[in-house]
Formats: C-alpha cells, sequence, structure tokens
C-alpha cells in the first residue's frame, strides 16, 4: 500500500484545510464591515441632525464634539489626563490578571482549597469593588495606588473564577494521555497539558477583565483623582463645558472599542487551535 | 527487546515469558449516592513477551476500564496487575496507549509532530525529531508533520495517535478500539498497518474491540468477555500464519469456524445488565 493510497482512502477533503481564507468568505467580511460602519455612520448623521435642532444645548452635533475630540488628543489632555488614564487602567489589569491566573490555577489545581475558600471568595466577589475607594483613599489617599489597586480588584474576579473553572475541565482524554505520555509528574501536567487545555476559558476571563478595568478607571479616576479622562468628563460637566464632556465620552468608547481590538488580535493568534477545533463545528 | 526499532526483525519472537499478567480483577463504579455500575467482574488474563492478543466483549462491557486498570491509570477494587513481574502502580515508561477517542487524547494546541514527539522531553531535540520522522513515517503521514491534528481526517488522527505511541519507542502497546469510528475502507488499511508495525517493532499487543473480525485478523489470542459484569468467557487462539492478507484470511474456513465460535459465545454470555 502506498502513501497516496492510505491517505486517499480517507477521502476527499480529508484534510480539513483552514477554510476561513477564500475569496468567498472574504467578501462575506467586507460586506458585513461595510454593513456595521454604514449603520454607524447613519448613527452619527442622527446625532448630528438631532444636535443641530436641539435647543436646550444638551446636545451638542457630532462634528462640534469631533473636532473638541481632536483638540483632546493633541492637546494637553493627551499627557495630563488620557495617557495617565490608560496607564492606570492597564496597570490595573495586569496586575488583577496576573493575581487572578496565579489563585484561579492554585484554586483549580488543589482541589482541598476550595471547602476553604469557597465562602469567603463569593463573599468578596459579591462586595462590588468601586465600594472600596472611600476605605482606599483612607489608607492610600487619592493617589495611583488607590486607583489602581481598585482597577486590579476590579479585574480580578471574572479572571479568577474563568480560570479556576478551565483549570478544573479539562478533558478527561487529555488527562489520560499526558499520564502515559508525560512522565514527570505534576508539574508537567500542569504545564504542558492542563495550562494549555484551560487558555481559551483563561482568556475569556481577561476580556471580562479588561471591560471592567474600563469601567473602574472611570469610577476612580471621578471620584479620586484630579486628573484622567474620568475626571476630565467631570470637570467638563461642572464648567457646563458640554462640548468637552461629550468628546471625553466618545473619547472612553473609542479607546474601548480599540483595546478590545487589540485584545482580539492577541486572542486570535494565541487561540488559533481553538478557533481552528471549533470551526468544525458549526 | 527494549530497544529494537529497525525493520530488520522479520517477525516477533515468541516466547512463553509472562509480561502483562492480570488476576483476580474488579472494578465497581459508583456516583455519590447513586446506583454502582460493576463494570469488571472477575478478569483474569495474561500476556506473553511478543504476543498480540485481542479482546472482545460487548460494548459497555467495561473493555476500557480494563485498559485504564491494566495500565495503571486505574486503581482496581479487587485483584492485581503486574507488569514484568511488578506490581502496576502507575503508567510503566514503555507502555504506550493509542486511546478510544482520538479527538480527546491527541492535544489540538499542538501540532501533529509536537504531539508525537510529546513522550519524548528526555530526549535531546535532534533524536526528538528524528523519532517522529519515522514514527510518522511508519503511519504514512511524513507529509502532515506541520498540521493541527483537528486539520485531519478521523483515519488520520488515530494514525497519529498511534505514531505518537510507537515513537515512545515502548515495548507494550495497549489499544483501545482504534478504529471504531473509521470507515470500513479505512479500518481494513489501518489493521493491516497497525499488523505490521507490531509485528515489526516486535511490540507486545492488547488491541481491544468489539469486532470480532478485526480480533482474529489481527491476534495471535482472542480473549472473549461478556456483557458487564465482565469475565473471561473463554480464551481462543488463532493458528493462522503470518503476514496475513485480510482478504486471504477472511476465506480461511479457519476464520469463519473461529468467527462463528466468538459469535455464539458473546451471544451466549448471560447479560447481567441491572
Ligand atoms: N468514570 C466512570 N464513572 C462511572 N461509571 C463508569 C465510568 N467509566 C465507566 N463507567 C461505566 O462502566 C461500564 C463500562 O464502561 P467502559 O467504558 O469500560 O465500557 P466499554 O466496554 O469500553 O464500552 P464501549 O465498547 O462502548 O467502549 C459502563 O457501564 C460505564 O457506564
Ligand atoms: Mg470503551
Amino acid at each position: 500500500m502506498t502513501t497516496t493510497e492510505i491517505n486517499r482512502v480517507t477521502g476527499p477533503g480529508a484534510v480539513r484545510a483552514k477554510a476561513r481564507g477564500g475569496f468567498r468568505g472574504m467578501r462575506r467580511r467586507v460586506t458585513a464591515l461595510a454593513l456595521g460602519w454604514g449603520f454607524v455612520a447613519l448613527l452619527l448623521g442622527l446625532w448630528e441632525m438631532a444636535g443641530r435642532a436641539d435647543t436646550t444645548a444638551l446636545l451638542p452635533p457630532f462634528s462640534v464634539v469631533a473636532t473638541e475630540l481632536v483638540d483632546l488628543i493633541t492637546g494637553d489632555a493627551l499627557m495630563t489626563d488620557i495617557m495617565p488614564s490608560l496607564a492606570r487602567a492597564l496597570a490595573g489589569f495586569v496586575i488583577g490578571s496576573l493575581v487572578g491566573v496565579v489563585l484561579g490555577v492554585a484554586l483549580g489545581w488543589w482541589r482541598g482549597l476550595e471547602p476553604w475558600c469557597r465562602s469567603a471568595l463569593e463573599f468578596l466577589r459579591a462586595v462590588p469593588a468601586p465600594a472600596l475607594l472611600p476605605l482606599a483613599i483612607l489608607a492610600f489617599g487619592a493617589s495611583d495606588t488607590t486607583r489602581v489597586g481598585v482597577i486590579a480588584l476590579g479585574a480580578v474576579w471574572p479572571v479568577l473564577l474563568n480560570t479556576t473553572d478551565g483549570v478544573r475541565r479539562v478533558e478527561a482524554g487529555y488527562i489520560d494521555s499526558a499520564r502515559v505520555y508525560a512522565r514527570g509528574g505534576r508539574a508537567e501536567l500542569l504545564r504542558r497539558v492542563v495550562l494549555p487545555a484551560a487558555t481559551p476559558q483563561i482568556m475569556a476571563g481577561l476580556r471580562v477583565g479588561l471591560a471592567l478595568s474600563l469601567i473602574m478607571m472611570v469610577i476612580s479616576e471621578m471620584i479620586a483623582s484630579s486628573s484622567g479622562l474620568g475626571n476630565l468628563i467631570l470637570r467638563a460637566q461642572r464648567l457646563y463645558a458640554l462640548d468637552q464632556m461629550y468628546a471625553g465620552v466618545l473619547l472612553l468608547g473609542v479607546l474601548g472599542w480599540l483595546l478590545t481590538l487589540l485584545f482580539s488580535a492577541v486572542e486570535r493568534r494565541a487561540l488559533a487551535w481553538f478557533y481552528g477545533l471549533k470551526g468544525q463545528d458549526r | 527487546m527494549t530497544e529494537q526499532t529497525k525493520q530488520a526483525v522479520p517477525m516477533k519472537e515468541r516466547t512463553d515469558h509472562t509480561l502483562l499478567e492480570v488476576t483476580g480483577l474488579g472494578k465497581h463504579f459508583s456516583l455519590g449516592t447513586g446506583p454502582t455500575t460493576h463494570a469488571i467482574g472477575d478478569v483474569s488474563l495474561s500476556v506473553a513477551d511478543g504476543e498480540f492478543v485481542a479482546i472482545v466483549g460487548p460494548s459497555g462491557c467495561g473493555k476500557t476500564t480494563l485498559l485504564r486498570c491494566l495500565s495503571g491509570l486505574l486503581r482496581p477494587d479487587q485483584g492485581q496487575v503486574r507488569y514484568a513481574g511488578e506490581p502496576v502502580n502507575r503508567v510503566p515508561g514503555d507502555l504506550a496507549i493509542v486511546f478510544q477517542e482520538y479527538n480527546r487524547s491527541l492535544f489540538p494546541w499542538l501540532t501533529v509532530r509536537r504531539n508525537v514527539e510529546f513522550g519524548l522531553t528526555d530526549l535531546p531535540r535532534a533524536v526528538r525529531r528524528e523519532r517522529a520522522r519515522e514514527a510518522l513515517e511508519r503511519v504514512r503521514l511524513e507529509g502532515f508533520a506541520d498540521h493541527f491534528p483537528w486539520q485531519l481526517s478521523g483515519g488520520m488522527q488515530q494514525r497519529v495517535a498511534i505514531a505518537r505511541a510507537i515513537a515512545l519507542h515502548p515495548r507494550v502497546l495497549l489499544m483501545d478500539e482504534p478504529f471504531a469510528s473509521v470507515d470500513a475502507q479505512t479500518r481494513t488499511a489501518l489493521e493491516e498497518m497497525t499488523a505490521s508495525i507490531s509485528a515489526a517493532l516486535g511490540l507486545t499487543t492488547l488491541l481491544i474491540t468489539h469486532d470480532i473480525d478485526e480480533a482474529i485478523f489481527m491476534a495471535d489470542r482472542v480473549v472473549v468477555l461478556s456483557a458487564r459484569p465482565s469475565r473471561v468467557v473463554a480464551e481462543l487462539q488463532v493458528d493462522i500464519s503470518r503476514p496475513r492478507d485480510e482478504l486471504a484470511v477472511k476465506a480461511l474456513p479457519e476464520f469463519s469456524e473461529l468467527r462463528r465460535r466468538i459469535h455464539d459465545l458473546i451471544g451466549a454470555s448471560p447479560a447481567a445488565e441491572a
């Protein structure tokens, strides 16, 4: 029997190529993108018209807000507000994620820990992180420590819970395989099988953690800061600088969107195998 | 017989030296307070060094459970397992397994090559590469080293699992219904391929299957299990010379005779179902 023979026996299309590329898929994606952006343009157009028709001065037209936004990005606000905000959000996200992954792996791995930690964790998770801001301010002042700490506290839970779950629910078949083919013991099992198998769920936790980091950033800056985007929005509102207030909100939206986009790109690379695997179920 | 890997060895030598031995094995499963399943009643069997043994039994009779107990993956409730004279507490280093569900046993985050190399971390990289190449060549997948398992068909994935097993240069190969989920044509090709690999490498092989034809075609001896709780109903010697050709073997009168007997044995075994 020859190679071609046995490989052909498995049938045409036996090798499932990455069916993602291809002209048709490309066209569908372009169409989807065009529709999505078209709808955004429509909404912005409606905003523009509503803003121009508005007599209460509560809604400036989109064009005015957009100009203000460009001014923000090109002006002092970039260094005094936007960058500090981003730095805090990312620092909090990174710290919260690290703590969440480490604790989550520990909890998922040593099941004996669960009975001890369960109630405490469920309680702590139920406490909304912003509620701890006043306490944090007492302890650390209205400092970056406070803000980053509260952001981390907000991000930690989804990461921790997803990681624990992912580590616990590794396919039993993978564990059997590892026990036959990876003879290095528990540490090797964790590193070579459990962690990779849990990555999709860890990533899902990180995604939620990222969104929460931005929310916590805004809250912490509104309450305990004299800089940052959250504070900028508040300042603008107090000065009745509505254009700037709207620009701040719009900028937050854009930043959140860009960060999510970046995260998705990283995720797609890291989890190419996972999407390939799932792609077959569809 | 530990380090022989070259095709030069014409056929495995048969010795009567027992390599794997199970005595009075029993296994229950209980799910909390729920009903208990008596999977394995009382199974004793032994496999000689270099022998190819097939275990047949009806679906759900505890074949996979038996294999997991044999390999040290699962602790039996009663009885004991000995491998090369030693009691089995963990998976022996020179034992490889091809699992029933290839899509849950190959690692989807690793390429075919890295899956095949998975058990070889102790070796230098160049040796690992060479072993993987050699194993993939034996299962005729040399062109697919850089694919991911999920990009391959079921039969090809099962061949990757076989390559992963033989790359270990094992002494014993356990296979759990390796061809159950591939189509009939592929199945015949895989059976012939596996039989010739096992012979070429001088492996001691234990094949679990519920396909009687497959058991007779591939094995030196067929062990027939009853329905759950399983016990050994009969052991039949297959005196058909090797190398065997699937069509020729199936035309032999010995084949039909064995086939009929095993069929009757399985059909006649009392089903002690709950
Ligand atoms: N981990 C487990 N927990 C509870 N019951 C189990 C477990 N593993 C197997 N069983 C039960 O033990 C019995 C034997 O299962 P096993 O998988 O060994 O059968 P099998 O002969 O391999 O079946 P098949 O031919 O379908 O592969 C079944 O009734 C099954 O429900
Ligand atoms: Mg089974």
